[in-house]
Protein backbone atom coordinates (compact mmCIF):
# COMPACT_ATOMS: atom_id res chain seq x y z
CA UNK A 1 0.00 0.00 0.00
CA UNK A 2 2.71 2.32 0.78
CA UNK A 3 4.14 2.28 -2.94
CA UNK A 4 0.02 3.08 -4.20
CA UNK A 5 0.59 5.98 -1.32
CA UNK A 6 3.51 7.02 -3.00
CA UNK A 7 2.45 7.27 -6.47
CA UNK A 8 -0.83 8.90 -5.67
CA UNK A 9 1.06 11.73 -3.22
CA UNK A 10 3.69 12.14 -6.41
CA UNK A 11 1.15 12.35 -8.23
CA UNK A 12 -0.96 14.90 -6.38
CA UNK A 13 2.19 17.55 -6.45
CA UNK A 14 2.00 16.96 -10.54
CA UNK A 15 -1.20 18.27 -10.45
CA UNK A 16 -0.71 21.50 -8.06
CA UNK A 17 2.45 22.18 -9.97
CA UNK A 18 -0.33 22.10 -13.43
CA UNK A 19 -3.02 24.01 -11.72
CA UNK A 20 -0.62 26.78 -10.78
CA UNK A 21 1.59 26.79 -13.68
CA UNK A 22 -1.03 26.60 -16.40
CA UNK A 23 -3.45 28.11 -14.79
CA UNK A 24 -6.22 26.02 -14.86
CA UNK A 25 -9.69 26.24 -14.45
CA UNK A 26 -13.13 25.34 -15.16
CA UNK A 27 -12.85 27.36 -18.05
CA UNK A 28 -10.29 24.86 -19.03
CA UNK A 29 -10.66 21.24 -20.76
CA UNK A 30 -7.33 19.08 -20.73
CA UNK A 31 -6.77 15.78 -22.97
CA UNK A 32 -4.30 13.25 -21.79
CA UNK A 33 -2.85 10.99 -24.53
CA UNK A 34 -1.10 8.41 -22.59
CA UNK A 35 -0.98 5.42 -25.68
CA UNK A 36 1.41 5.51 -28.49
CA UNK A 37 -1.49 3.82 -30.67
CA UNK A 38 -2.45 6.36 -33.71
CA UNK A 39 -5.84 5.36 -34.91
CA UNK A 40 -7.14 5.20 -30.75
CA UNK A 41 -4.90 9.66 -30.70
CA UNK A 42 -6.49 10.68 -33.93
CA UNK A 43 -9.60 9.33 -32.55
CA UNK A 44 -9.42 11.09 -29.16
CA UNK A 45 -8.71 14.14 -30.83
CA UNK A 46 -10.93 14.49 -33.43
CA UNK A 47 -13.89 14.06 -30.95
CA UNK A 48 -12.18 16.36 -28.36
CA UNK A 49 -13.61 19.78 -29.61
CA UNK A 50 -17.51 17.89 -29.05
CA UNK A 51 -15.98 17.37 -25.21
CA UNK A 52 -14.90 20.73 -24.91
CA UNK A 53 -18.62 22.71 -26.31
CA UNK A 54 -20.32 20.44 -23.36
CA UNK A 55 -17.91 21.53 -21.22
CA UNK A 56 -18.17 25.35 -22.59
CA UNK A 57 -14.37 25.12 -22.16
CA UNK A 58 -12.82 28.30 -23.21
CA UNK A 59 -9.40 27.00 -23.95
CA UNK A 60 -7.90 23.29 -24.12
CA UNK A 61 -4.46 21.43 -22.74
CA UNK A 62 -3.56 18.77 -24.88
CA UNK A 63 -0.58 16.44 -23.36
CA UNK A 64 0.86 14.22 -24.87
CA UNK A 65 3.64 11.56 -23.70
CA UNK A 66 6.40 11.97 -26.36
CA UNK A 67 8.01 15.05 -28.30
CA UNK A 68 6.83 12.95 -31.95
CA UNK A 69 3.40 12.39 -30.96
CA UNK A 70 3.69 16.28 -29.61
CA UNK A 71 4.54 17.74 -33.01
CA UNK A 72 2.25 15.63 -34.97
CA UNK A 73 -0.80 16.97 -33.00
CA UNK A 74 0.26 20.52 -33.02
CA UNK A 75 0.73 20.18 -37.01
CA UNK A 76 -2.52 19.19 -37.27
CA UNK A 77 -5.84 21.24 -37.14
CA UNK A 78 -7.61 20.08 -34.43
CA UNK A 79 -10.75 22.66 -34.85
CA UNK A 80 -9.81 24.55 -32.04
CA UNK A 81 -8.43 28.25 -31.41
CA UNK A 82 -6.86 28.57 -27.77
CA UNK A 83 -5.25 25.01 -27.37
CA UNK A 84 -1.95 24.30 -26.12
CA UNK A 85 -0.22 21.38 -26.55
CA UNK A 86 2.49 20.06 -24.21
CA UNK A 87 4.57 16.87 -23.48
CA UNK A 88 4.15 15.20 -20.43
CA UNK A 89 6.34 12.03 -19.92
CA UNK A 90 4.06 9.00 -19.32
CA UNK A 91 5.84 8.14 -15.82
CA UNK A 92 4.08 11.26 -14.92
CA UNK A 93 0.71 10.66 -16.33
CA UNK A 94 0.85 6.97 -14.49
CA UNK A 95 1.00 9.28 -11.18
CA UNK A 96 -1.46 11.92 -12.19
CA UNK A 97 -3.72 8.37 -13.04
CA UNK A 98 -2.78 7.51 -9.96
CA UNK A 99 -3.96 10.23 -7.88
CA UNK A 100 -7.42 10.43 -9.63
CA UNK A 101 -7.51 7.01 -8.57
CA UNK A 102 -7.49 8.63 -4.72
CA UNK A 103 -9.37 11.76 -5.51
CA UNK A 104 -11.05 12.97 -8.38
CA UNK A 105 -9.52 16.15 -8.44
CA UNK A 106 -11.23 17.83 -11.62
CA UNK A 107 -14.22 17.35 -13.76
CA UNK A 108 -12.70 18.59 -17.22
CA UNK A 109 -9.93 16.67 -17.80
CA UNK A 110 -9.96 12.75 -19.71
CA UNK A 111 -7.40 10.55 -19.62
CA UNK A 112 -7.51 8.65 -22.27
CA UNK A 113 -5.87 4.84 -20.92
CA UNK A 114 -7.26 1.72 -22.78
CA UNK A 115 -6.42 -0.65 -19.76
CA UNK A 116 -5.60 1.36 -17.04
CA UNK A 117 -6.45 1.80 -13.91
CA UNK A 118 -7.67 -1.74 -12.83
CA UNK A 119 -11.11 -0.97 -13.80
CA UNK A 120 -10.47 0.29 -17.10
CA UNK A 121 -12.61 -1.98 -19.56
CA UNK A 122 -11.65 -0.20 -22.76
CA UNK A 123 -9.71 -2.58 -24.38
CA UNK A 124 -12.03 -5.56 -23.26
CA UNK A 125 -15.03 -3.47 -24.87
CA UNK A 126 -13.19 -2.80 -28.11
CA UNK A 127 -11.79 -6.78 -28.11
CA UNK A 128 -16.15 -7.50 -28.15
CA UNK A 129 -15.29 -6.49 -31.82
CA UNK A 130 -19.26 -4.89 -31.64
CA UNK A 131 -18.32 -1.38 -30.33
CA UNK A 132 -16.44 1.06 -32.27
CA UNK A 133 -13.40 2.97 -31.12
CA UNK A 134 -15.73 5.97 -32.06
CA UNK A 135 -17.97 5.15 -29.94
CA UNK A 136 -16.14 3.56 -27.06
CA UNK A 137 -14.12 7.62 -27.24
CA UNK A 138 -17.72 9.47 -27.59
CA UNK A 139 -19.98 7.65 -25.23
CA UNK A 140 -17.71 6.42 -22.53
CA UNK A 141 -14.79 9.31 -22.30
CA UNK A 142 -16.61 11.97 -23.12
CA UNK A 143 -19.97 10.99 -22.82
CA UNK A 144 -21.52 12.50 -25.46
CA UNK A 145 -25.02 11.43 -26.17
CA UNK A 146 -24.12 10.00 -29.65
CA UNK A 147 -21.19 9.82 -32.30
CA UNK A 148 -21.24 13.49 -33.66
CA UNK A 149 -21.16 13.04 -37.22
CA UNK A 150 -18.33 15.19 -38.68
CA UNK A 151 -17.45 15.54 -42.04
CA UNK B 1 -33.66 6.32 -3.33
CA UNK B 2 -31.44 5.09 0.17
CA UNK B 3 -31.83 6.59 2.75
CA UNK B 4 -28.82 8.38 3.49
CA UNK B 5 -29.16 9.68 -0.01
CA UNK B 6 -32.30 10.95 1.06
CA UNK B 7 -31.50 12.55 4.25
CA UNK B 8 -29.08 14.47 1.92
CA UNK B 9 -31.34 15.71 -0.25
CA UNK B 10 -34.05 16.97 2.53
CA UNK B 11 -31.41 18.34 4.11
CA UNK B 12 -30.15 20.56 1.31
CA UNK B 13 -33.80 21.89 0.57
CA UNK B 14 -34.35 22.36 3.41
CA UNK B 15 -31.30 24.46 3.73
CA UNK B 16 -32.63 26.31 0.43
CA UNK B 17 -36.41 26.91 2.63
CA UNK B 18 -34.60 28.75 5.49
CA UNK B 19 -32.57 30.99 3.40
CA UNK B 20 -35.40 31.94 1.47
CA UNK B 21 -33.52 30.66 -1.72
CA UNK B 22 -36.49 28.61 -2.16
CA UNK B 23 -39.96 30.05 -1.52
CA UNK B 24 -43.32 29.88 -2.51
CA UNK B 25 -43.26 32.67 -4.49
CA UNK B 26 -41.48 31.70 -7.29
CA UNK B 27 -42.24 28.89 -10.39
CA UNK B 28 -39.62 26.09 -9.49
CA UNK B 29 -38.74 23.40 -12.15
CA UNK B 30 -36.23 20.60 -11.66
CA UNK B 31 -33.39 19.83 -14.16
CA UNK B 32 -33.12 15.94 -15.70
CA UNK B 33 -35.51 12.65 -14.56
CA UNK B 34 -33.41 10.91 -12.02
CA UNK B 35 -34.32 9.42 -8.28
CA UNK B 36 -33.40 13.13 -7.18
CA UNK B 37 -36.22 14.26 -8.97
CA UNK B 38 -39.04 11.89 -7.37
CA UNK B 39 -37.59 12.54 -3.78
CA UNK B 40 -37.53 16.66 -4.69
CA UNK B 41 -40.76 16.91 -5.94
CA UNK B 42 -42.11 14.44 -2.71
CA UNK B 43 -40.61 16.45 -0.49
CA UNK B 44 -41.78 20.10 -1.90
CA UNK B 45 -45.14 18.45 -2.18
CA UNK B 46 -45.17 17.96 2.07
CA UNK B 47 -43.93 21.65 2.17
CA UNK B 48 -46.94 22.47 -0.07
CA UNK B 49 -44.41 23.44 -3.18
CA UNK B 50 -45.15 22.63 -6.63
CA UNK B 51 -42.43 21.52 -9.13
CA UNK B 52 -44.16 22.71 -12.03
CA UNK B 53 -41.97 20.89 -14.67
CA UNK B 54 -38.42 19.11 -15.26
CA UNK B 55 -36.40 20.32 -17.71
CA UNK B 56 -34.93 17.81 -20.02
CA UNK B 57 -32.32 18.04 -22.82
CA UNK B 58 -33.30 14.02 -23.69
CA UNK B 59 -35.76 14.42 -26.61
CA UNK B 60 -37.03 10.49 -25.60
CA UNK B 61 -37.56 11.54 -22.49
CA UNK B 62 -39.83 15.22 -23.33
CA UNK B 63 -43.51 14.43 -22.64
CA UNK B 64 -42.44 12.02 -19.79
CA UNK B 65 -44.07 12.31 -16.47
CA UNK B 66 -42.54 12.09 -13.20
CA UNK B 67 -45.03 12.08 -10.22
CA UNK B 68 -47.28 13.63 -11.96
CA UNK B 69 -44.90 16.33 -13.59
CA UNK B 70 -44.07 17.04 -16.74
CA UNK B 71 -40.81 16.94 -19.05
CA UNK B 72 -39.95 19.39 -21.57
CA UNK B 73 -37.16 21.03 -23.40
CA UNK B 74 -34.93 23.78 -21.14
CA UNK B 75 -36.16 26.25 -23.63
CA UNK B 76 -40.00 25.66 -23.70
CA UNK B 77 -39.60 25.36 -19.80
CA UNK B 78 -37.77 28.22 -18.88
CA UNK B 79 -39.17 30.74 -21.88
CA UNK B 80 -38.02 34.35 -22.02
CA UNK B 81 -39.77 35.56 -18.99
CA UNK B 82 -37.69 33.69 -15.87
CA UNK B 83 -37.48 36.05 -13.67
CA UNK B 84 -39.90 34.33 -11.40
CA UNK B 85 -38.33 30.86 -12.02
CA UNK B 86 -35.68 28.72 -10.16
CA UNK B 87 -33.81 25.50 -11.10
CA UNK B 88 -33.51 22.78 -9.07
CA UNK B 89 -30.56 20.42 -10.19
CA UNK B 90 -28.92 17.61 -8.97
CA UNK B 91 -26.68 15.85 -11.04
CA UNK B 92 -22.84 15.08 -11.51
CA UNK B 93 -23.23 16.90 -14.95
CA UNK B 94 -24.19 19.92 -12.61
CA UNK B 95 -21.71 22.31 -14.06
CA UNK B 96 -22.90 21.74 -18.04
CA UNK B 97 -26.34 21.81 -17.08
CA UNK B 98 -25.79 25.35 -14.93
CA UNK B 99 -24.31 26.96 -17.96
CA UNK B 100 -26.94 26.31 -20.29
CA UNK B 101 -29.36 27.99 -17.98
CA UNK B 102 -27.12 30.82 -16.96
CA UNK B 103 -26.66 30.99 -21.31
CA UNK B 104 -30.40 31.30 -21.44
CA UNK B 105 -30.39 34.23 -19.35
CA UNK B 106 -31.06 33.16 -15.82
CA UNK B 107 -28.80 34.38 -12.99
CA UNK B 108 -26.82 32.40 -10.54
CA UNK B 109 -29.30 32.97 -7.82
CA UNK B 110 -31.92 31.03 -9.95
CA UNK B 111 -30.03 28.03 -9.67
CA UNK B 112 -29.84 25.76 -6.63
CA UNK B 113 -27.75 22.98 -6.93
CA UNK B 114 -28.02 20.10 -4.76
CA UNK B 115 -25.08 17.32 -4.06
CA UNK B 116 -26.14 14.17 -3.26
CA UNK B 117 -24.65 11.07 -4.63
CA UNK B 118 -21.64 13.41 -5.51
CA UNK B 119 -19.74 15.76 -4.00
CA UNK B 120 -19.00 19.14 -5.70
CA UNK B 121 -15.39 18.28 -6.15
CA UNK B 122 -13.13 21.09 -4.62
CA UNK B 123 -11.03 23.25 -6.09
CA UNK B 124 -8.36 22.62 -3.57
CA UNK B 125 -6.34 19.46 -4.25
CA UNK B 126 -6.81 17.62 -0.98
CA UNK B 127 -4.94 14.59 -0.19
CA UNK B 128 -4.92 13.90 3.71
CA UNK B 129 -9.07 13.63 3.12
CA UNK B 130 -9.15 10.92 0.26
CA UNK B 131 -6.43 9.04 2.04
CA UNK B 132 -8.81 8.69 5.66
CA UNK B 133 -11.77 7.17 3.15
CA UNK B 134 -9.05 4.57 1.67
CA UNK B 135 -7.27 4.08 5.48
CA UNK B 136 -10.97 3.06 6.48
CA UNK B 137 -11.63 1.14 3.61
CA UNK B 138 -8.76 -0.88 4.50
CA UNK B 139 -9.55 -1.31 7.68
CA UNK B 140 -12.96 -2.79 6.61
CA UNK B 141 -11.34 -4.80 4.01
CA UNK B 142 -9.34 -6.47 7.23
CA UNK B 143 -12.13 -6.91 9.55
CA UNK B 144 -13.83 -9.32 6.35
CA UNK B 145 -10.86 -11.18 6.12
CA UNK B 146 -10.27 -11.55 9.91
CA UNK B 147 -13.95 -12.43 10.39
CA UNK B 148 -13.89 -15.13 7.01
CA UNK B 149 -10.43 -15.67 6.37
CA UNK B 150 -7.77 -14.17 3.92
CA UNK B 151 -8.46 -17.06 1.43
CA UNK B 152 -11.74 -16.00 0.78
CA UNK B 153 -12.54 -13.80 -2.24
CA UNK B 154 -15.02 -11.43 -1.52
CA UNK B 155 -17.60 -10.40 -3.98
CA UNK B 156 -19.13 -6.97 -3.73
CA UNK B 157 -22.45 -5.77 -4.60
CA UNK B 158 -22.54 -1.93 -4.26
CA UNK B 159 -26.04 -1.01 -4.64
CA UNK B 160 -29.40 -1.26 -3.28
CA UNK B 161 -31.06 -2.85 -6.68
CA UNK B 162 -32.36 -6.08 -5.74
CA UNK B 163 -33.13 -6.76 -9.94
CA UNK B 164 -28.99 -6.51 -9.88
CA UNK B 165 -28.08 -9.23 -7.10
CA UNK B 166 -30.51 -11.16 -8.36
CA UNK B 167 -29.01 -11.27 -11.74
CA UNK B 168 -25.73 -12.07 -9.98
CA UNK B 169 -26.82 -14.80 -8.21
CA UNK B 170 -28.50 -16.51 -11.44
CA UNK B 171 -24.80 -16.04 -13.53
CA UNK B 172 -22.71 -16.64 -9.93
CA UNK B 173 -22.63 -20.56 -10.46
CA UNK B 174 -20.91 -20.51 -14.05
CA UNK B 175 -18.40 -17.91 -13.07
CA UNK B 176 -17.39 -19.77 -9.69
CA UNK B 177 -16.95 -22.76 -12.15
CA UNK B 178 -15.29 -21.27 -14.79
CA UNK B 179 -12.23 -19.55 -11.86
CA UNK B 180 -12.76 -22.44 -9.96
CA UNK B 181 -13.44 -20.46 -6.74
CA UNK B 182 -14.63 -21.84 -3.64
CA UNK B 183 -14.22 -20.18 -0.93
CA UNK B 184 -16.28 -16.74 -1.71
CA UNK B 185 -18.25 -13.84 0.49
CA UNK B 186 -21.06 -12.20 -1.32
CA UNK B 187 -21.05 -8.99 0.21
CA UNK B 188 -24.18 -6.60 -0.18
CA UNK B 189 -25.06 -3.30 1.35
CA UNK B 190 -28.90 -3.55 2.60
CA UNK B 191 -31.40 -5.85 4.27
CA UNK B 192 -33.41 -5.70 0.77
CA UNK B 193 -30.45 -7.26 -1.08
CA UNK B 194 -29.16 -9.77 1.80
CA UNK B 195 -33.10 -11.04 1.24
CA UNK B 196 -32.26 -11.65 -2.16
CA UNK B 197 -29.14 -13.24 -2.19
CA UNK B 198 -30.75 -15.69 0.25
CA UNK B 199 -32.70 -16.88 -2.88
CA UNK B 200 -29.41 -18.58 -4.32
CA UNK B 201 -27.53 -21.16 -2.48
CA UNK B 202 -24.80 -18.65 -0.97
CA UNK B 203 -23.02 -19.77 1.81
CA UNK B 204 -21.94 -16.43 2.93
CA UNK B 205 -23.74 -13.45 3.07
CA UNK B 206 -21.97 -10.55 4.49
CA UNK B 207 -23.97 -6.73 4.75
CA UNK B 208 -22.07 -4.03 4.90
CA UNK B 209 -23.06 -1.62 8.08
CA UNK B 210 -24.13 1.15 5.20
CA UNK B 211 -23.10 3.30 2.47
CA UNK B 212 -19.91 4.94 4.24
CA UNK B 213 -18.82 2.00 4.54
CA UNK B 214 -19.13 0.92 1.00
CA UNK B 215 -17.56 4.25 -0.33
CA UNK B 216 -14.44 3.63 2.21
CA UNK B 217 -14.10 -0.06 0.82
CA UNK B 218 -14.19 0.72 -2.94
CA UNK B 219 -11.91 3.87 -2.54
CA UNK B 220 -9.41 1.53 -0.86
CA UNK B 221 -10.13 -1.01 -3.78
CA UNK B 222 -9.29 1.56 -6.77
CA UNK B 223 -6.04 3.08 -5.11
CA UNK B 224 -4.99 -0.76 -4.14
CA UNK B 225 -6.57 -3.18 -6.37
CA UNK B 226 -3.60 -5.81 -5.92
CA UNK B 227 -3.90 -6.10 -2.13
CA UNK B 228 -7.56 -7.21 -2.01
CA UNK B 229 -9.07 -10.71 -3.43
CA UNK B 230 -12.31 -8.30 -4.21
CA UNK B 231 -14.31 -8.34 -7.30
CA UNK B 232 -17.02 -5.63 -8.01
CA UNK B 233 -19.90 -7.45 -9.19
CA UNK B 234 -21.01 -4.53 -11.58
CA UNK B 235 -20.34 -2.85 -15.01
CA UNK B 236 -19.71 0.46 -13.20
CA UNK B 237 -20.36 2.44 -10.19
CA UNK B 238 -20.52 6.02 -9.51
CA UNK B 239 -18.09 5.30 -6.99
CA UNK B 240 -15.67 3.80 -9.28
CA UNK B 241 -15.20 7.03 -11.80
CA UNK B 242 -12.38 5.09 -13.44
CA UNK B 243 -14.70 2.49 -14.67
CA UNK B 244 -16.73 3.74 -18.05
CA UNK B 245 -18.60 0.64 -18.85
CA UNK B 246 -21.79 1.74 -18.34
CA UNK B 247 -21.74 4.12 -21.07
CA UNK B 248 -22.17 1.03 -23.54
CA UNK B 249 -24.87 -0.09 -21.95
CA UNK B 250 -27.74 -0.80 -24.91
CA UNK B 251 -25.44 -0.29 -27.35
CA UNK B 252 -25.90 -3.41 -30.32
CA UNK B 253 -27.93 -5.19 -28.68
CA UNK B 254 -26.06 -5.65 -24.82
CA UNK B 255 -29.10 -6.03 -22.63
CA UNK B 256 -28.50 -5.98 -18.67
CA UNK B 257 -27.85 -9.90 -19.09
CA UNK B 258 -25.40 -9.40 -22.05
CA UNK B 259 -23.16 -6.56 -19.84
CA UNK B 260 -23.07 -8.85 -16.90
CA UNK B 261 -21.91 -11.56 -18.89
CA UNK B 262 -19.38 -9.97 -20.98
CA UNK B 263 -18.14 -7.33 -18.87
CA UNK B 264 -18.51 -8.80 -15.52
CA UNK B 265 -18.46 -12.39 -15.35
CA UNK B 266 -16.52 -12.30 -18.45
CA UNK B 267 -18.51 -15.69 -19.01
CA UNK B 268 -18.59 -14.67 -23.12
CA UNK B 269 -22.63 -13.19 -24.92
CA UNK B 270 -24.13 -16.77 -25.12
CA UNK B 271 -23.81 -17.52 -21.38
CA UNK B 272 -27.33 -17.22 -19.79
CA UNK B 273 -28.83 -16.91 -16.86
CA UNK B 274 -29.48 -20.22 -14.25
CA UNK B 275 -32.87 -20.11 -12.43
CA UNK B 276 -32.47 -21.54 -8.77
CA UNK B 277 -33.74 -24.63 -7.72
CA UNK B 278 -36.41 -22.61 -5.55
CA UNK B 279 -36.47 -24.09 -1.54
CA UNK B 280 -39.50 -25.21 -0.05
CA UNK B 281 -40.61 -22.49 1.97
CA UNK B 282 -44.25 -23.45 2.33
CA UNK B 283 -45.22 -22.84 6.01
CA UNK B 284 -43.70 -19.14 5.85
CA UNK B 285 -45.94 -18.63 2.43
CA UNK B 286 -48.65 -20.16 4.29
CA UNK B 287 -48.35 -17.33 7.35
CA UNK B 288 -48.28 -14.84 4.53
CA UNK B 289 -51.24 -15.99 3.23
CA UNK B 290 -53.17 -15.89 6.10
CA UNK B 291 -52.21 -12.66 7.65
CA UNK B 292 -53.12 -10.67 4.31
CA UNK B 293 -55.94 -12.13 3.24
CA UNK B 294 -54.63 -13.43 -0.04
CA UNK B 295 -56.47 -16.87 -2.01
CA UNK B 296 -54.32 -18.89 -3.77
CA UNK B 297 -54.24 -18.75 -7.63
CA UNK B 298 -57.22 -15.99 -7.27
CA UNK B 299 -54.68 -13.38 -6.27
CA UNK B 300 -52.89 -10.49 -8.79
CA UNK B 301 -50.54 -8.55 -6.80
CA UNK B 302 -49.98 -5.20 -8.58
CA UNK B 303 -46.32 -3.36 -8.45
CA UNK B 304 -46.79 0.47 -9.39
CA UNK B 305 -43.60 1.50 -8.19
CA UNK B 306 -40.38 1.55 -9.52
CA UNK B 307 -36.77 3.19 -8.99
CA UNK B 308 -34.83 3.24 -12.31
CA UNK B 309 -37.90 3.39 -14.76
CA UNK B 310 -41.76 5.04 -15.35
CA UNK B 311 -44.27 4.89 -13.09
CA UNK B 312 -47.82 4.69 -14.62
CA UNK B 313 -50.64 7.53 -13.27
CA UNK B 314 -52.49 6.21 -10.04
CA UNK B 315 -55.82 6.25 -12.42
CA UNK B 316 -54.60 3.42 -14.47
CA UNK B 317 -53.86 1.31 -11.83
CA UNK B 318 -57.22 2.21 -9.88
CA UNK B 319 -59.38 1.28 -13.03
CA UNK B 320 -57.12 -2.32 -13.41
CA UNK B 321 -57.73 -3.09 -9.76
CA UNK B 322 -61.37 -2.43 -9.91
CA UNK B 323 -61.84 -4.60 -13.07
CA UNK B 324 -59.56 -7.43 -11.79
CA UNK B 325 -62.04 -7.15 -8.65
CA UNK B 326 -65.53 -7.68 -11.27
CA UNK B 327 -63.34 -10.61 -12.94
CA UNK B 328 -63.34 -12.00 -9.46
CA UNK B 329 -59.80 -11.80 -8.66
CA UNK B 330 -58.32 -10.25 -5.09
CA UNK B 331 -55.91 -7.29 -5.85
CA UNK B 332 -53.10 -6.23 -3.57
CA UNK B 333 -50.47 -3.88 -3.98
CA UNK B 334 -46.70 -4.79 -3.20
CA UNK B 335 -45.82 -1.66 -0.82
CA UNK B 336 -42.75 -1.50 0.18
CA UNK B 337 -43.89 1.19 2.97
CA UNK B 338 -44.91 4.82 3.36
CA UNK B 339 -43.47 6.28 0.06
CA UNK B 340 -45.17 3.38 -1.78
CA UNK B 341 -48.97 3.89 -1.11
CA UNK B 342 -51.69 1.22 -1.83
CA UNK B 343 -53.73 2.03 -4.33
CA UNK B 344 -57.60 2.54 -3.85
CA UNK B 345 -59.65 -0.34 -4.09
CA UNK B 346 -56.61 -2.77 -2.92
CA UNK B 347 -54.68 -3.90 0.10
CA UNK B 348 -51.53 -3.57 0.53
CA UNK B 349 -49.05 -7.01 -0.12
CA UNK B 350 -46.38 -7.59 1.65
CA UNK B 351 -43.92 -10.56 2.02
CA UNK B 352 -40.31 -10.95 2.65
CA UNK B 353 -38.42 -11.02 -1.05
CA UNK B 354 -36.66 -14.09 0.11
CA UNK B 355 -40.04 -16.11 -0.05
CA UNK B 356 -41.05 -13.87 -3.15
CA UNK B 357 -40.97 -16.85 -6.03
CA UNK B 358 -42.92 -18.97 -3.95
CA UNK B 359 -45.28 -16.36 -2.74
CA UNK B 360 -46.10 -15.22 -5.82
CA UNK B 361 -46.41 -18.86 -7.65
CA UNK B 362 -49.38 -19.42 -5.11
CA UNK B 363 -51.03 -16.32 -5.56
CA UNK B 364 -51.68 -16.35 -9.06
CA UNK B 365 -50.84 -12.91 -11.17
CA UNK B 366 -48.75 -10.20 -11.30
CA UNK B 367 -49.00 -7.31 -13.36
CA UNK B 368 -46.23 -4.57 -12.57
CA UNK B 369 -44.07 -1.46 -13.85
CA UNK B 370 -40.14 -2.91 -14.95
CA UNK B 371 -38.54 -3.37 -11.41
CA UNK B 372 -36.20 -5.36 -9.86
CA UNK B 373 -39.07 -7.22 -8.24
CA UNK B 374 -39.78 -8.70 -11.62
CA UNK B 375 -36.46 -9.80 -11.69
CA UNK B 376 -36.93 -11.48 -8.02
CA UNK B 377 -39.79 -13.14 -9.95
CA UNK B 378 -39.07 -14.40 -12.79
CA UNK B 379 -38.75 -18.03 -12.13
CA UNK B 380 -42.55 -17.62 -10.33
CA UNK B 381 -44.98 -19.88 -12.14
CA UNK B 382 -47.58 -17.07 -11.78
CA UNK B 383 -48.99 -15.29 -14.77
CA UNK B 384 -46.30 -12.15 -14.91
CA UNK B 385 -47.60 -8.94 -16.98
CA UNK B 386 -44.68 -6.27 -17.32
CA UNK B 387 -44.83 -2.88 -18.39
CA UNK B 388 -42.54 -0.82 -20.13
CA UNK B 389 -42.74 2.92 -21.37
CA UNK B 390 -42.72 2.84 -24.75
CA UNK B 391 -40.62 5.93 -24.85
CA UNK B 392 -38.37 5.75 -21.71
CA UNK B 393 -34.64 4.79 -22.67
CA UNK B 394 -31.73 3.20 -20.77
CA UNK B 395 -28.61 4.50 -22.03
CA UNK B 396 -28.76 3.59 -25.68
CA UNK B 397 -31.58 1.65 -26.19
CA UNK B 398 -35.23 1.42 -24.88
CA UNK B 399 -35.81 -0.12 -21.30
CA UNK B 400 -37.73 -2.78 -23.23
CA UNK B 401 -34.84 -3.58 -25.11
CA UNK B 402 -32.68 -3.66 -21.88
CA UNK B 403 -34.74 -5.00 -19.14
CA UNK B 404 -36.81 -7.68 -21.34
CA UNK B 405 -36.99 -10.78 -19.24
CA UNK B 406 -37.37 -12.60 -21.91
CA UNK B 407 -34.40 -11.08 -23.71
CA UNK B 408 -32.50 -11.48 -20.53
CA UNK B 409 -32.94 -15.40 -20.24
CA UNK B 410 -34.54 -15.12 -16.83
CA UNK B 411 -37.90 -16.46 -18.30
CA UNK B 412 -39.91 -16.92 -21.44
CA UNK B 413 -43.55 -17.02 -19.81
CA UNK B 414 -43.93 -12.69 -18.95
CA UNK B 415 -46.10 -11.25 -20.81
CA UNK B 416 -44.03 -7.71 -21.25
CA UNK B 417 -46.41 -4.45 -22.88
CA UNK B 418 -44.90 -1.47 -24.23
CA UNK B 419 -47.15 1.48 -23.31
CA UNK B 420 -47.36 5.02 -24.73
CA UNK B 421 -47.48 7.21 -21.62
CA UNK B 422 -49.82 9.44 -23.43
CA UNK B 423 -52.28 7.09 -24.25
CA UNK B 424 -51.98 4.75 -21.04
CA UNK B 425 -55.05 3.93 -20.87
CA UNK B 426 -55.27 2.03 -24.10
CA UNK B 427 -53.22 -0.59 -22.52
CA UNK B 428 -55.75 -1.80 -19.66
CA UNK B 429 -57.43 -3.99 -22.33
CA UNK B 430 -54.55 -5.67 -23.54
CA UNK B 431 -53.62 -6.37 -19.59
CA UNK B 432 -57.10 -7.48 -18.51
CA UNK B 433 -57.14 -9.98 -21.47
CA UNK B 434 -54.25 -12.23 -19.38
CA UNK B 435 -56.42 -12.26 -16.43
CA UNK B 436 -60.07 -14.25 -17.45
CA UNK B 437 -63.01 -13.92 -15.30
CA UNK B 438 -62.54 -16.40 -12.96
CA UNK B 439 -65.39 -19.13 -11.94
CA UNK B 440 -67.37 -18.50 -8.73
CA UNK B 441 -65.96 -19.85 -5.82
CA UNK B 442 -68.48 -22.71 -4.31
CA UNK B 443 -70.24 -21.61 -0.72
CA UNK B 444 -69.84 -24.05 1.54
Amino acid sequence: MLREVRKARLGWKIWKKMMRRLRIDYDTAILVLPEKDEVWNECALRYFPNYAKRKSAKRCIIMARDREIVEKIRAMDIGMENCEVLCLARFKMDLLLKYYCLHKFFDNIVMMYMDEPHDNDTKRILQQGIVSIEEVVCLCFYQLREVPKHV
Amino acid sequence: MYDVFKQKLQEQLEAFLETGKLTGKQKIYFFGINDSCRETITYLREKNLEVLGILENNTSKQGTYCCGVRAVSVKAGIGNRHSDKVVIISSPYWREMKEQLLSLGMSEEQILVLFVFFDEIPWKPYFREPMKLVMQGRDIYRNLEKRYSPDYHFLLCPYTGTGDVYLVGTLLPAYLRKNGIEKYVLVVISASCRKVAKIFDIPYIHQLEGMDDVTCLLRYYMLCPEETKLKVLNDSWADIYTCLTQWVRGLHGMDFTQMFTRFVFELGEKARPEQPVLKERREEVDVVFEESGMVPGRTVVIAPYTTTLSELPNEFWEKLAKSLTERGYMVFTNSGGPGEPVIDGTDAAFFPLEIAPQAMSRAGGFVGVRSGFCDVISGSTAKKVVLYDKHATFYNCSAYEYFSLEKMGLCDDAVEIEYDNKDYLDVLDVVLREFPKLAEVQKC
